[in-house]
């Protein structure tokens, strides 16, 4: 298989360093406090939140933080071959632990002690970069209940495959057998650089080869957050790759403050709109009022 | 919000424009199961056409259309053939089907769209791939590749299912934009057997309509057939008619849709056949046109196309009793006037009509197609579609009545589904064929039934792969399977034989029963594709079964099926093959165990030792437990009984020493000269001698180390060693028969220290050599020093001793005297030898050295030294005795070994290379004639053919056995006791105890011989005693030894077998990373091939003039190998011709007196071989995972580069080798002045020995080294990657601690 053609053309058309088409929507669900929806491409995740709301278990409340429970699940339908999933499997949980090791980074939970914030994490449709998605959806969904946050989270994988980098692989290319590195970031942060510990582990993606999940801050100076890699890579590949995906989050990044910016702009129209109308309904009122009298 | 400045690349700009998704199907191979997927294609307006100079609006690529040339329309010029001025587009069946014409370098301007690339691509054939990766990617073709689907014009639309982009819609639709964007100068060719059958267009010329379907489904079945899998293939084939069915009913898709329902395949043909034939014509005619080569002959072809076409339609109106119906519903196809649809056939046949080399190979690839289809009908039933087993019973009735015929299947290395049996009477018989072999595999004993006698093949095609038949091996061993002589055939099969005979007819048979398996371990791995598809799954406990590659190309596959496959990956095994069932291709088997990983020398040396048969483990415990129990000898203390009954030979008139090579460790040879007084007589026997005074009598002994006191003849030790039965040297490491301690201690007759042995001593005549007496029994030696080869040798010859080779001076003399004795003796007794017939053979022995790794880095041939032929005559001497002894002693039950005569037709090679020196051999006299016309022959000869001459006739010799002399009635074989090699009456092994089993056995027999009878002398002096003696009792009753003595033959055999293949691996490995350049002979002709002799390695081989597709290979003029790939040069041979002279009698057998390469169109001959010429031959050797390296050799042209390197250096050491004599010469004279004690005027002996060896093979070891720390990829490259490898760890591990720190 070719996964890159003589013209530099993936197998889906992209180039190179082409992200896939980004989508984002804001507030899908009703019942959560924040929800959203994001694509890349033809993965698409559903990420709901719900608080920050004083902590269910007394047990695990903390003085001085506020804890961040996280759940990841993969739909039955999200792949081609329709398997029951369990929460519980290996790969979920490790994701699991790396979407809620992310956020807790982001969030300013020092703002909110004694309390707790869920986010539920749904994969509808799987296709290659689900970790990458997951954490970028929760990021927007916190955003839209408007929990405070350190900076924006960007995540992005990518790639080498025919000695090429590739960046945000899709499944077939993730199969393919090569290096895949995901990374998440704080893109905009620019307070002085902490490094965070980066989760380094060694786990199998669908595909034998190598695999590096990154997030970064980007404010602080393109702070990683998490850094995630599959198989092993030559250490100047490394760099290439690893550049590749950080400059890939700083894109998604830009994106999620787009449609945050967009999503805000909506929202203060929304409410100046109701507040004319509501102005409007009291003049109603009042008018109605006076017609009464 | 502020910005800070950012480190890193930015992303450039997205440059797609929209994104569609569409919905397909993916199949997965190994859970058998469809699962539908979403894909997605990016559109995007920044994909070049590759049209080069002629459109402006896209960017130049490199590979690129050369439509400029002929934008003005004008016809070409003449030299470089027609050029096509016209786009090409095939579809994937074309492109499966014509990739031979496709590849053709006056093809081109073919666009290959990826639409198309794709669906061959899903099919699978990673060399296909190759082959279509190569059409657009080599520059000089002018083809490109466009990535239709991802073009925002040409894409198929959001939510078209896959059916319709497969239908050639995608097709069509970029022809059209193809037209479009070029601005519609140039006509587009659509080539599609489907499309042309779909939109009416009836299949050409040659071939009827209906033969378009049919081949489509043949297409379909080898689809279905790669892709492994005909339920998906169909199911997927039934989705996309489905879908068009109900496309064309619609009739949504706008083009115009043949009327009749099954539109997909069948309909055109007759239902627009007239209107069709006038669609076509017009296209061929206005494309010939719009090409400009609408000239008088080509028009005449598309003339005769026509008419052909219109004949075969009115047979075909004939034929279809109705009218045409539908003729009306026929419209012209709503296309762009510029874009043509045509079939293959009629492309190929039409358009390309008038260049025969196109022509030609398009119509031989529908030959082969059109035959593969007849065939997959003919035997198609799948699976294994094997004929049952015949019943044993049955089996052995048919053999006892002589209908089925029983022997030995011996599968050939070069032609995969050919084997041979050896019936009786030297007729082999051919097995052909999968069905024919039954699943009988390599090694199995087999029962066989004639054929009949219409599918008999000639001798003559035969020929050519049986001469070839060696180039698989390095120089194969020639050790032919022996003709089973127990079943003669009879009656009816007898005569059929003798007719086939008569006939020149190669008799054929087929397998109908298994009488045994072979039972060997098998050496294999994975095979590749089977290990890609587990290496990109998950580890699974789930049993899975895979197909594993035996490394000896004579197995078949087998499939394993086990738990533990990720285990397995990359690793050599042995596997043991279980059984083949009747359904299915291939057998299976278990893994018996892991080697190691492939290509690491230690699993690749014990994949050697598997499979040659040779089994190593550890001494039990049993057995060590009965040696002494001492660490080493000096612990060791000799019993004061042994101290008793021993002879001690220790005094100091005893000059015991050991002559060995440098390093040994396990001596068990010592020679020792004694000079007796002219009246005492000899010291351990009667005084035979005493008499004959006035005479210089001398004592001659040789010791052997006294194993059989260690080894107890029935102990668990003995029966270790009696199972290993002789030490394996390898060129890495030594499988010893007996443990280290015995071995390399005390049983090792090491310098200056006691040892038991078993003694010859021999009281001779010191100017005749007239042997006085011989005396045999136990001693007590010690040896005073342990001398190598070249010390002794420098003993001898009085030169000054090499540093670390001193001896006391005070034993110089007496040393050096002894020393003289025995070359004088060993000379006497080889005049002898060689009188009565003896024959000198030669092999070489190569030598490695190695590196730390073990990686092979040069390779050295044992030098001769005078003093090894001394030595060796001496144990010749001793063996010689000890045989008449024991034969004497037990006449039924002694263990010699014996040389039979060789066979003269394995004399014909010899014979006619001999001939051809003007020295013919002596075929029919004695064998000592025979040996006697070889010498001359031998002496006369050049040295390279002088080796070459005696390389050969060790091949020609049988092979020499250990027998029972019990076993041998009357003379039966010919041989008798007798050796014919050496010529001697009487020879058994006895020197060696320490490394082969037999002279263990033949020293229990000598020594109870000696206890308790007369010796020879005694015997020869009383022959009436001798009968009143009681007869002595044999150690072991001759049943017993001769299952030992079969034993041991086979043991040696298979010893030998691996010896030679680790040594050929290392020498495989060795060319493998350094290919270099050698002189070679060739010493005969075939038709098609010569065979060649390398005098450096004793290699032998066969060099082919011509590949597998019977295409020349000329000798190399320049660039490292030639290029199957490459168009060019295949064009350029595929003009040459392989002429062989001096055939004309073509009597059996007879070479050609010289084979030539002309070239074919001008008659010119670039090259000319004869016999005895000397070439240049280039060494290399390919890796291949499966079979492990395998020699090639490449004939070099003189003015080939490498080739004058090599003879300028060459010359350059035949200079040196001048200078370097004399100054050698002076050198020596110099050191003799130094040392002041000028033994001899023979210090001007340099000359005598090959002058300039050392001089040449330092600068070829200085040269190899350079190569290597210059070349060396391979493990240079790892090396790198290990440092990469470890470099990223530390990187890591220095984020992390600055991460959290």
């Amino acid at each position: 298989m070719e996964y890159v053609s003589p013209e530099g053309l993936r197998l889906d058309g992209r180039r190179p360093k082409e992200l896939r088409q980004l989508k984002a929507e804001l507030g899908v669900l009703a019942s959560a406090d924040g929800s959203a929806m994001f694509e890349m491409g033809n993965t698409k995740v559903l990420a709901a939140v719900f608080g920050p709301k004083p902590i269910e278990n007394r047990s695990q409340e903390d003085e001085k933080r506020c804890l961040v429970k996280c759940e990841y699940a993969m739909a039955s339908f999200s792949t081609g071959e329709r398997r029951r999933r369990g929460k519980g499997d290996r790969r979920a949980t490790e994701i699991t632990k790396a979407i809620r090791n992310c956020l807790e980074q982001t969030i300013l939970v020092e703002l909110m002690p004694r309390s707790q914030i869920d986010v539920y994490v749904q994969v509808l449709q799987a296709d290659g970069g689900t970790r990458c998605a997951c954490i970028n959806a929760a990021f927007m969904a916190l955003a839209a209940a408007a929990v405070p946050m350190r900076d924006i989270l960007a995540s992005c994988a990518a790639g080498y495959l025919e000695s090429t980098a590739l960046l945000d692989l899709n499944y077939v290319e993730d199969s393919g057998g090569g290096p895949d590195v995901a990374v998440a970031i704080h893109p905009i942060c620019a307070a002085a650089f902490k490094p965070v510990a980066p989760l380094l582990s060694n786990l199998q993606d669908s595909g034998g080869g190598p695999d590096v999940a990154v997030a970064i801050h980007p404010n602080y100076q393109d702070r990683v957050v998490l850094l995630q890699q599959d198989n092993r890579v030559a250490i100047e590949t490394f760099e290439e790759v690893m550049q590749l995906a950080v400059a890939g989050c700083r894109a998604v990044g830009e994106f999620m403050r787009q449609q945050l910016l967009e999503h805000t702009q909506k929202l203060a129209a929304a409410r100046a709109a109701g507040e004319q109308q509501a102005a409007a309904a009291q003049e109603d009122d009042d008018a109605l009022d006076e017609d009464d009298y | 919000m502020v910005r800070t400045s950012r480190q890193g690349p930015e992303l450039p700009p997205a440059g797609w424009l929209e994104r569609r998704v569409h919905h397909t199907f993916r199949f997965r191979k190994r859970s058998r199961t469809v699962a539908d997927t979403g894909e997605e294609a990016y559109l995007r307006v920044d994909i070049p056409c590759g049209c080069g100079t002629v459109c402006a609006a896209c960017p130049p690529t490199l590979p690129a259309l050369t439509l400029a040339s002929i934008g003005g329309g004008s016809c070409s010029s003449a030299e470089s053939g027609p050029r096509q001025a016209h786009l090409l587009l095939p579809d994937a069946a074309a492109l499966r089907d014509c990739l031979e014409v496709l590849e053709l370098p006056e093809v081109q301007n073919v666009v290959l769209l990826t639409s198309e690339v794709r669906q061959l691509a899903d099919g699978g054939g990673m060399r296909r791939s190759a082959r279509l990766r190569a059409l657009f990617s080599d520059r000089r073709r002018h083809n490109v590749l466009f990535d239709n689907l991802h073009n925002r014009e040409t894409a198929p639309a959001a939510g078209a299912a896959a059916a319709e982009r497969r239908a050639g819609l995608a097709l069509l639709t970029a022809a059209e934009w193809y037209h479009e964007h070029l601005g519609r100068r140039f006509p587009i060719v659509v080539v599609s057997d489907a499309l042309a059958a779909q939109f009416g267009v009836p299949s050409a010329a040659p071939g009827s309509a209906q033969q378009a379907p049919q081949q489509q489904q043949a297409a379909g079945q080898q689809a279905a057939a790669e892709a492994d899998d005909a339920e998906l293939e169909a199911l997927l084939h039934q989705m996309d008619m489905s879908s068009i069915a109900g496309s064309g009913a619609s009739g949504g898709s706008g083009t115009v849709m043949d009327g009749t329902a099954g539109g997909w395949g069948g309909g055109g043909g007759g239902g627009g056949a007239s209107s069709g034939a006038a669609a076509q014509d017009d296209a061929i005619a206005g494309l010939l046109d719009s090409l400009g080569i609408g000239d008088e002959p080509v028009a005449g072809a598309a003339q005769q196309a026509q008419q052909a076409l219109q004949a075969q339609q009115a047979q075909q109106a004939q034929q279809q009793a109705q009218p045409l119906p539908v003729a009306a519903s026929y419209a012209p196809l709503d296309l762009e006037p510029g874009v043509h649809i045509l079939s293959t056939a009629a492309y190929w046949g039409g358009v390309w009509g008038h260049v025969p080399a196109v022509a030609d190979v398009f119509d031989s690839v529908q030959q082969s197609k059109a035959q593969e289809a007849h065939q997959g009908g003919g035997s198609g039933s799948g699976g294994g579609g094997f004929r049952p087993h015949l019943s044993h019973a049955a089996m052995e009735a048919g053999l006892a009545s002589g209908a089925l015929l029983a022997g030995t299947l011996s599968v050939s290395r070069r032609v995969p589904g050919e084997a041979i049996v050896a019936v009786g009477g030297g007729r082999q018989l051919l097995i052909s064929g999968r069905p024919a072999l039954n699943r009988a595999i390599h090694g199995d004993r087999v029962a066989i039934r004639l054929l009949p006698q219409e599918q008999w093949r000639h001798a003559a095609e035969l020929a050519a792969p049986a001469a070839g038949d060696g180039e698989a091996a390095v120089a194969a061993d020639g050790a032919a399977e022996a003709a089973d002589g127990e079943d003669e055939p009879r009656d009816a099969v007898a005569r059929m034989l003798a007719a086939a005979a008569a006939d020149e007819l190669q008799p054929t048979a087929e397998v109908v029963g298994i009488l045994q398996r072979w039972s060997g371990e098998i050496v294999a791995c994975i095979s590749e594709d089977d290990e890609r598809a587990l290496a990109s799954k998950q580890a699974s406990d789930r049993q899975e079964s895979v197909l594993c590659i035996p490394t000896d190309r004579r197995l078949p596959k087998l499939r394993l099926r086990s738990r533990q496959l990720h285990r397995l990956l990359g690793q050599r095994l042995v596997l043991r093959l279980d059984g083949w069932d009747q359904g299915s291709h291939y057998p299976h088997g278990h893994l018996v165990r892991v080697l190691g990983p492939i290509n690491s020398l230690r699993s690749e040396t014990d994949g050697v030792l598997v499979s040659s048969g040779v089994h190593w483990q550890p001494f039990s415990e049993g057995a060590l437990r009965e040696l002494p129990p001492v660490a080493s000898s000096a612990q060791y203390v000799i019993p004061p009984a042994e101290l008793a009954a021993r002879c001690d030979l220790r005094g100091p008139d005893y000059l015991v020493c050991s002559i060995d090579p440098p390093g040994c460790t396990d001596v068990d040879d010592a020679l020792s000269v004694r000079w007796l007084d002219h009246t005492s007589g000899s010291s351990g026997g009667s005084g035979g001698g005493g008499s004959s005074t006035g005479r210089q009598l001398v004592e001659v002994g040789v010791h052997i180390a006294d194993v059989s006191y260690f080894v107890r003849q029935g102990g668990l030790l003995d029966s270790e060693a009696a199972a290993r039965c002789t030490t394996v040297y390898l060129v890495d490491r030594r499988l010893d028969m007996l443990p280290a301690l015995l071995s390399e201690d005390l049983c090792s007759l090491r310098g200056g220290q006691d040892r038991y042995a078993v003694s010859v001593l021999w009281t001779l005549d010191a100017d005749t050599f007239e042997v006085q007496d011989v005396w045999f029994g136990r001693t007590l030696i010690r040896s005073r020093y342990q001398l190598e080869y070249s010390q002794a040798q420098d003993i001898l010859d009085g030169h000054p001793p090499k540093p670390g080779h001193e001896v006391a001076a005070a034993d110089r003399p007496a040393l050096q005297r002894n020393l003289e004795l025995l070359a004088a003796l060993a000379e006497h007794r080889r005049r002898l030898r060689i009188e009565a017939g003896a024959v000198e053979l030669e092999s070489a022995e190569l030598r490695f050295n190695t590196d730390a790794v073990g990686q092979p880095t040069t390779v050295t041939v044992k030098q001769e030294i005078a003093m090894m032929k001394i030595v060796a005559e001496m144990m010749i001497l001793a063996n010689a005795a000890v045989g008449q002894r024991i034969y004497t002693a037990f006449p039924r039950a002694a263990l010699l070994r014996r040389h039979p005569p060789p066979r003269r037709e394995a004399f014909t090679e010899v014979a006619a290379l001999c001939e051809s020196l003007g020295r013919p051999l002596d075929l029919e006299g004695s064998p000592a004639a025979l040996a006697a016309s070889l010498a001359a022959a031998a002496a006369a000869a050049p040295p390279a053919v002088a080796s070459l001459i005696k390389s050969l006739a060790t091949r020609a010799m049988s092979e020499a056995e250990y027998f029972c002399t019990g076993d041998v009635t009357g003379l039966r074989g010919g041989g008798g006791l007798s050796h014919f090699g050496l010529a001697l009456p009487f020879y058994t092994h006895f020197t060696s105890p320490i490394r082969r089993y037999a002279d263990v056995v033949v020293h229990r027999q000598l020594l109870a011989a000696v206890a308790a009878g007369p010796g020879l002398a005694e015997a020869a002096a009383g022959l009436l005693q001798l009968a009143a003696l009681p007869a002595p009792q044999p150690p072991l009753p001759g049943a017993d030894v001769s299952s030992k003595a079969a034993v041991m033959n086979e043991r040696h055999r298979t010893a030998k077998r691996a010896q030679k293949d680790c040594s050929d691996l290392y020498l495989l490995l060795l060319l493998h990373a350094q290919p270099h350049v050698e002189a070679a002979t060739v010493y005969g002709l075939r038709r098609q091939s010569l065979l060649v002799f390398l005098p450096k390695y004793h290699l032998k081989g066969v060099i082919h003039l011509t590949d597998k597709q019977g295409v020349c290979r000329p000798p190399l003029e320049q660039g490292a190998e030639d290029d199957a790939a490459d168009p060019f040069e295949l064009a350029h041979r595929r003009g040459l011709a392989v002429v062989a002279e001096g055939l004309e009698g073509s009597a059996e057998g007879q070479q050609p007196s010289q084979l030539a390469i002309v070239e074919a169109s001008s008659g010119r001959q670039l090259a000319s071989i004869r016999p005895m010429q000397r070439m240049w031959v280039r060494l290399s050797a390919d890796g291949s995972r499966v079979h492990g390296p395998a020699l090639r050799m490449r004939l070099l042209a003189d003015s080939h580069p490498e080739a004058q390197a090599a003879a300028q250096k060459e010359a350059a050491d035949a200079a040196a080798a001048g200078a370097s004599g004399a100054a050698q010469a002076t050198a020596a004279g110099a050191a003799a002045a130094g040392c002041g004690a000028l033994p001899r005027p023979g210090a001007a002996r340099p000359a005598y020995r090959p002058p300039g060896i050392g001089a040449a093979a330092g600068a070829r070891a200085a040269r190899l080294e350079l190569r290597a720390a210059a070349g060396a990829p391979g493990r240079a490259r790892t090396e790198a990657c290990g440092a990469a490898a470890s470099a990223l760890s530390e990187q890591i591990e220095a984020l992390q601690q600055a991460v959290l720190g």
